[in-house]
């Protein structure tokens, strides 16, 4: 016990504790040491008189003549004598249990101090724990705070104050040319204090965080209203929480600092430090993911390729377009491109040659379009125009001027030949040929496939009367197709194994439905399920496979022993009528499969729309010992609030991030972000789409845990 | 108000353990100090009965009871004696006081006197542990006819018992002197009752100015540290007090201080 404590190292109810166990103590303490030194005083008159009334006997003695009195006086003598001797005993024996009372007395006492100690540094105060959520949800991360992160921080540690109110707090970052220290004062000071604060507290955070002293130094400062005042900072007290090895994703952060004249119990000082280490989470993410999310707004909208807009931008506009066009009843035009064989120029030339000759024909797109035109690339060598305020007519020149120039454009080979790259142009027109943007699409893909279909390098307008019946019929025979395959339960569910990033051995499946046709052959689902969402047949493919799947894994159990985990995707229609509850409970219990083996999986988007009902509906499905995976996290945006509410034991990140790892430094950025906010949820992640050994290896190296894709395993039939 | 660290290097600390409160001790507020180097630790003064348990409740936060290596104690009073009889059931260390106490100390229900160590008039040096030295000084008649203060050459602190000691009233309090012409109402009228005369204050301040002291901490009231310790010193050699004061048996020349 050499360690000095500080004088409020223990918190209240133990240091009350310690106290009333300490005077109990001590009351038997004095009341041995009083009543010792009273029956000493007692035994010491005692044996006096004794020995007094002794010799008197014996004197006595001498003056009696009858044998008989001296042989009756000499009896008690003797006896008197041994009474001595057995009161000395009496008193060597208590004298020994006072001695052996006190060492014992002793031991209490320090083990008293070495309990309250122990207490101390367990236990922790439940107003504690709830002031520390109270600091907790006030973090909430979204899209708009993290793109404005120093105000958020600001805001955070505004937050901060008011429950655990300090003076200053610091941020060290590592920049290129050396450091920046940000600096916030809660409340006023003058310009001298700031001045020893820079100084004193600076100086030490630069110690604690083992940085050199004599390093460049970038100061920020920021003053945040608050209510802390105080006299003396000279008697400052600092938490500093540095960042252990400049992680990676962090963007430099090197560490927090803490300062307060407030004295601070053990435990209230454990308790900053674990939401120092969350700020440390958090400013880092923030400053990051505010870089990344102007990055990512940029592309979400953009073709990182060729620097033209995307798809999405392409389906914003287009209904955009559409509803403009129908208030201003102005007519307007889509074309869509696609380039004639060019899979053989990447075949032959490669694909970073590919690539340039589609960035020049982006160029060229767009340099025959005139200002307010939207040229887009909507993915590999489709491209598509919106050309607003425009008659079929002049959308027929267009397109035809489009295709002349790229025919016309010559590219180099590797080998020095010339090469030119034709493409095809369907063409719609609104509102002579269709008048909704799912129409449109239809449309100009007829158009489009019907100029190919004319011998590639021509345009083809929309011909209505040849091909409207066909789509229709096309459209809704497939939907009833789909439904007759429900009824007769012509879905299949295979099975994509889900292994363990770090043993390599298989974790759980995911469950797929695939749609069995009537000639035998095999769909896949996303064929299909957009149909069925979009006609309602959600929940029944929904039942069916949870059914299938259960069923599966009583045969799994029946035959191995022990069942699998399976991973089941519920479809929005499926969470809003919450029915599966019940269903999936039953055929558990049926069936007898522990609904731990169970796993549900909910997409993002879903969770979002209504996070009270569906908090409720997770737990009540939990209580039954189902687990939940939130999938394609990572598609929006979300705060731990968010996650905190809604509780989910897995996280599977969006395999459209994860697929560009190995090549894009803002999608690394981004999964390595959310492994990392996972770990600190403690929720485990899975990545999708692992289509290699590299990727498989990074991700296990950012510390995601499961791992699923083509690389690790096609999806089966069979489990 | 507890535990003030008035000396702190790590290896060795100076500390006031426990200002004990009117209301604990129904006399005057008295101050406990506990020295500790390393692992062992020094009591001044352990105070009156009523006291024990506080004082030893803050000494435990620094050292075991079996740390303690000695106790020493400034004069034979009540307020500094009166719990010692229960501190021998906790602790084997050594008992330090003046040598003309030692036959008056079982009168406070001490049984046996093997535990305690007179101190010569002339004070003397107790090496405590290897390393930890405290100077025992003579600080006779002030007030006490053998008092001893306790000097600690690596804190720089002066233990100095009842000199300096002050009654602030109920309402005031402050743990140290800044001010010492502030402080001065509270000192005067016992200084001038209880100290002898002036001969044992010169004596002793010209003693104790040879060594260097950076606070004086007496039993009672604030600490002097800082410019308080000279000005401390400068007042206390000239003043006039006890027997110097008086006029004729039971009457004192006290002028504005008659208590």
């Amino acid at each position: 016990m050499n360690s000095v404590k500080d004088t409020a190292a223990y918190p209240h109810h133990i240091e009350d504790l310690r106290i009333r166990l300490m005077n109990q103590l001590f009351s038997l303490l004095e009341s041995q040491s009083r009543t010792r030194s009273f029956a000493s005083s007692i035994s010491t008159l005692v044996k006096r008189l004794h020995g007094k009334g002794l010799e008197e006997f014996e004197r006595g003695l001498a003056r009696i003549d009858d044998p008989l009195t001296v042989e009756m006086f000499r009896n008690a003598i003797t006896d008197f004598r041994n009474l001595d001797l057995a009161f000395d005993k009496l008193v060597d024996e208590r004298q020994r249990q006072w001695y052996k009372n006190g060492k014992y007395l002793k031991q209490v006492i320090d083990e008293l101090t070495e309990t309250t100690d122990y207490l101390a540094s367990i236990l922790v105060e439940k107003s504690l724990l709830e002031r520390q959520s109270q600091v907790l949800e006030n973090i909430i991360l979204s899209h708009e705070k993290v793109s404005q992160w120093k105000e958020f921080v600001q805001e955070i540690l505004a937050g901060f104050h008011k429950i655990f109110p300090f003076n200053f707090f610091f941020i060290a970052f590592a920049e290129e040319h050396g450091l920046s220290l940000y600096f916030y004062y809660m409340g006023e000071y003058k310009e001298e204090e700031k001045r020893q604060v820079r100084i004193q507290l600076g100086q030490k955070m630069l110690r604690q965080l083992n940085l050199p002293k004599d390093v460049l130094l970038d100061i920020e400062e920021y003053q945040i209203p608050g209510h802390l005042r105080t006299a003396d900072l000279s008697d400052i007290r600092m938490l500093t929480v540095p960042v252990p090895d400049h992680a990676y994703g962090l963007d430099g952060l090197l560490g927090v600092a803490y300062a307060s004249v407030n004295t601070l119990t053990a435990q209230e000082r454990t308790i900053i430090r674990s939401l120092l280490s969350v700020m440390v989470m958090v400013v880092g993410s923030s400053k990051v993911l505010s870089r990344t999310l102007s990055e990512l707004e940029y592309y979400s909208v953009h073709d990182p390729l060729t620097g033209i807009h995307n798809r999405r931008y392409f389906n914003e506009m287009l209904e955009y377009e559409v509803g403009r066009s129908s208030r201003h009843h102005h007519q307007f035009a889509v074309l869509l491109l696609d380039l004639d064989d060019f899979k053989e120029i990447n075949d032959t030339y490669g694909h970073p040659l590919g690539d340039e000759v589609l960035k020049k024909i982006a160029e060229s797109i767009t340099s025959h379009l005139r200002k307010g035109d939207i040229a887009t690339r909507m993915g590999g060598d489709e491209f598509a125009v919106i050309l607003p305020e425009t008659p079929p007519e002049g959308a027929k020149i267009a397109a035809e001027s489009i295709r002349a120039n790229l025919e016309s454009l010559a590219f180099k080979s590797p080998n020095g030949k010339d090469f030119h790259v034709t493409t095809s142009v369907g063409i719609v027109s609104y509102p002579r040929d269709m008048q909704t943007v799912e129409d449109l699409m239809s449309g100009v893909d007829v158009a489009l496939y019907q100029a190919k279909g004319l011998g590639k390098n021509e345009v083809c307008e929309f011909d209505a009367a040849a091909h409207l019946k066909q789509i229709m019929r096309d459209s809704r025979s497939v939907a009833e197709e789909l439904r007759r395959a429900l009824r007769e339960e012509r879905i299949q569910p295979y099975f994509q194994p889900i292994v363990d990033c770090k043993s390599g051995e298989i974790f759980a499946y995911e469950s797929i439905a695939r749609l069995l046709e009537t000639d035998g052959r095999v769909t896949v689902a996303g064929q299909f399920i957009e149909t069925i969402e979009k006609y309602g047949m959600g929940r029944e493919l929904d039942r069916i496979m949870v059914r299938k799947v259960i069923e599966a894994n009583r045969q799994i159990i029946h035959s191995q022993g022990k069942p699998k985990r399976l991973f089941i995707n519920l479809s929005a229609q499926e969470i809003q009528g919450r029915g599966i509850l019940g269903y999936a409970e039953e055929l558990c219990a049926q069936l007898e499969v522990p609904p731990s083996s169970i796993v549900f999986e909910i997409l993002e988007r879903d969770a979002i729309s209504d996070i009270t009902h569906m908090g409720k509906f997770l737990t009540n499905l939990r209580k039954k010992g189902f687990a939940f995976a939130l999938d394609d996290f990572g598609s929006g945006y979300n705060s731990f609030h968010y996650l905190r509410e809604l509780r989910f034991e897995y996280v599977k990140i969006d395999g459209a991030f994860v697929r560009n790892i190995l090549n894009s430094k803002i999608d690394r950025a981004l999964v390595h972000n959310l492994s990392r906010l996972c770990q600190e949820l403690d929720i485990l992640t899975i990545g999708e789409f692992v289509e290699s050994q590299e990727i498989f290896d990074l991700l296990k190296d950012m510390g995601i845990n499961f791992g699923q894709g083509f690389h690790i395993g096609l999806p089966l039939n069979t489990l | 108000m507890r535990n003030i660290k008035l000396f702190d290097s790590g290896e060795h600390k100076f500390i006031l353990l426990n200002e004990s409160e009117p209301g604990e001790e129904s006399g005057i507020r008295s101050n406990q100090y506990l020295i500790v180097h390393e692992d062992s630790g020094v009591l001044l003064d352990p105070g009156g009965f009523g006291v024990m348990p506080s004082v030893l409740t803050e000494l435990l936060r620094y050292i075991k009871t079996e740390q303690i290596c000695a106790i020493i104690l400034s004069h034979q009073d009540p307020d500094i004696v009166g719990g010692l009889s229960t501190w021998l059931e906790l602790t084997d260390a050594p008992v330090y006081v003046s040598n003309i106490w030692m036959r008056f100390l079982p009168h406070y229900g001490i049984a046996s006197m093997a535990q305690f160590v007179g101190v010569p008039d002339a004070g003397k040096q107790c090496t405590i542990a290897p390393g930890f030295q405290l100077q025992l000084v003579p600080a006779h008649f002030l007030h006490s006819e053998g008092q001893i203060n306790v000097y600690d050459p690596l804190a720089k602190i002066l233990f100095t018992g009842d000199i300096g000691a002050a009654m602030l009233p109920v309402d005031r309090e402050y743990e140290f002197v800044d001010d010492f012409a502030a402080h001065l109402p509270f000192i005067e009228g016992f200084h001038r009752r209880y100290m002898v005369c002036n001969k044992a204050a010169r004596l002793w301040v010209e003693a104790v100015s040879k060594l260097d002291i950076e606070i004086l901490a007496p039993q009672h009231g604030p600490i002097y540290r800082g410019q308080s310790v000279p000005d401390f010193l400068n007042w206390f050699k000239e003043l006039k007090c006890g027997v110097d004061l008086m006029t004729h048996s039971g009457h004192f020349a006290m002028g504005n201080w008659n208590e």
